[in-house]
């Protein structure tokens, strides 16, 4: 099979997601941009790059996503405790 | 075979090893023995002083560990003694000042010790994909070390920190995918030998430099960086600001290195410059000490940047550079860590009248901020002369005009705190805790700036050493 609309149908994805992920005010969703974003990456790298190295790559980049995503949601959970609120634009403490 | 660098080797790779152990004692015996609560940090600390009375000296040679994925080198060797030297500093203004509340368990210290696990691995990495696993294993517990008060500004630095720093990730993730499409090789030897990039390999190398400006905090990717610390406990932003721009900026003269000239040349270019003038002057308008700390380890990941125009010498000035600028900025943090009452860290003008209150403390904070701002003959000075001259040397004329003439800006910043401390009168007298381990930390830094500055020749020995192996 061609690799090509693959890795084509990744970089949108990755786009849109970040373009998602810029735009967008909410925490939670930014961190689901997020996971969108590694996920389209991987998605290339498994499409483009050379077999067995970039599957193993790929592998271990499960591992990073999901280690992002636990950081991520426990930093949530914290913050929606302290802040009760998950709108990037309440939670302003520090100046800048 | 000679089975010398076999044993440096195992010796070598013992220390991480050893710190390994103790991240997991730390969290763990606590849990299990009832009388080892409260000792994490004791067993932290003895656990980095071991590590660091067995350094030894590297053999010249490279030795490839794991199939290429890490390089012991003497250079390896130097930034690792680096790294720990900076855990230990860290851990003993944690010892001194608990960051989290007492009661909690020793994740503090296992987040702490897998944080410079993944420094050192960095550091080592042979391969442009354990650069990114190493980077993720030293940036994930930092997001979680930011918050780990769970106040409001703690939690607020950890979110940006961690948005922004896992958004540089997924930039990477992407770019190091299309490098792999074109070279199926990514060790940084393979990539020197690769050739001039095209198209999609100069997306990759565009993608992957961004992702690790994030974590070094160049502009136009340095926006977390005041709130991170500024919200973070000031331990943190000490480690963040020492350690975490060094393997920042060993990844990123890697990356640079492949390039004799360029588009990615030119980019680096840009970053420096820009990051150079705009750190500076965003600088000048700050009142928070942590805030300005921020700013100002942001102007010389810059700095450290324009170092690397000036080729193989250019690095010689970064790896002299790196500690010596970690000094001034752990010892600063240090003084902040003394000063400190709420969570942000003392206004610039908290710190007037020092001179008065606590004379020896303000005099260390000044010789910081001279060694910062490059005043002769402090450490710094050298530091950024040696870093603009090799970069002069090699024709960038144009590069080191603008960062000397932004040094002299940031003079004004630096000379705020320190004319604040001595020609101001002390707000209201008050009464301050006995010397402890921050100021032991705060002293060691400052006799280190100067005496590194005056005989700089042992560490510009063994930078001229250490840089010949990358």
């Amino acid at each position: 099979m061609n690799a090509y609309p693959l890795a084509a149908i990744s970089f949108l994805l990755f786009a849109l997601a970040a373009a998602g992920f810029l735009t967008c005010g909410s925490l939670v969703r930014m961190l689901m941009f997020l996971e969108l974003m590694l996920n389209a990456a991987n998605i290339a790298m498994v499409a483009l790059g050379p077999q067995p190295a970039s599957q193993a790559y790929a592998l271990m980049l499960f591992a990073v996503a999901a280690a992002e995503a636990g950081v991520g949601l426990a930093l949530i959970i914290a913050l929606a405790s302290t802040f009760r609120t998950l709108e990037a634009e309440n939670i302003k403490e520090l100046k800048g | 075979m000679n089975s010398e660098p076999f044993a440096y080797a195992a010796n070598a790779l013992s220390g991480p090893l050893l710190l390994l152990l103790a991240a997991f004692a730390c969290l763990l015996a606590p849990l299990f023995f009832r009388a080892l609560r409260g000792t994490q940090g004791a067993i932290a600390l003895s656990a980095v002083l071991i590590v660091l009375a067995f350094l030894r000296r590297a053999p010249l040679v490279e030795i490839s560990c794991f199939n290429g994925a890490l390089l012991l080198t003497p250079a390896s060797a130097y930034l690792w003694a680096f790294a720990f030297a900076v855990l230990a500093a860290v851990i003993l203004l944690s010892l001194a000042r608990p960051p989290a509340e007492e009661d909690s368990g020793g994740e503090y210290y296992f987040l702490l010790f897998m944080a410079t696990l993944g420094l050192a691995a960095l550091i080592a990495a042979g391969d442009l994909f354990t650069a990114f696993i190493a980077l993720e294993l030293l940036s994930l517990p930092l997001y979680a070390l930011a918050g780990i008060r769970r106040s409001k500004p703690g939690l607020e630095a950890a979110y940006k920190y961690f948005m922004l720093g896992a958004f540089g990730s997924a930039l990477t993730v992407l770019g190091i995918a299309l490098l792999n499409a074109v070279y199926p090789d990514l060790a940084f030897a393979a990539l020197m030998q690769a050739g001039a990039p095209d198209t999609l390999a100069l997306a990759g190398f565009v993608l992957v430099i961004a992702g690790f400006a994030f974590k070094t905090a160049l502009v136009p990717f340095h926006m977390w960086v005041p709130d991170a610390y500024e919200g973070a406990p000031t331990q943190i932003s000490a480690f963040m600001g020492a350690a975490v721009k060094a393997g920042g900026v060993i990844v990123l003269w890697r990356l640079f290195r492949i390039f004799e000239f360029g588009p990615v040349r030119e980019i680096f270019w840009w970053l420096a410059a820009v990051t150079a003038v705009a750190a500076n002057l965003m600088a000048l308008a700050q009142t928070g000490l942590k805030r300005l700390l921020a700013y100002s380890s942001i102007a010389h990941a810059g700095y450290l940047t324009v170092a690397f125009f000036g080729g193989q010498r250019g690095f010689e000035a970064v790896l002299y550079y790196l500690p010596v600028y970690a000094m001034a900025t752990i010892g600063a943090f240090a003084v902040v860590l003394a000063l400190e009452k709420g969570e942000k860290g003392p206004a610039i003008e908290d710190l007037a009248g020092l001179a008065r209150t606590r004379p020896w403390l303000a005099a260390a904070m000044a010789a910081f901020m001279f060694s910062l701002a490059g005043v002769p003959p402090l450490a710094g000075f050298f530091a950024k002369f040696f870093a603009f001259s090799a970069a002069v040397n090699s024709g960038y004329t144009g590069l080191v005009v603008v960062a000397v003439l932004m040094s002299a800006v940031s003079m004004y910043y630096y000379l705020k705190v320190t004319v604040a401390m001595y020609m101001k009168p002390p707000a209201a007298a008050q009464a301050y805790p006995a010397p402890g381990a921050v100021e032991a930390v705060v002293f060691l830094m400052a006799a280190g700036v100067m005496l590194t500055g005056v005989f700089a020749r042992p560490l510009l020995a063994l930078a001229a050493e250490a840089s010949r192996w990358f």
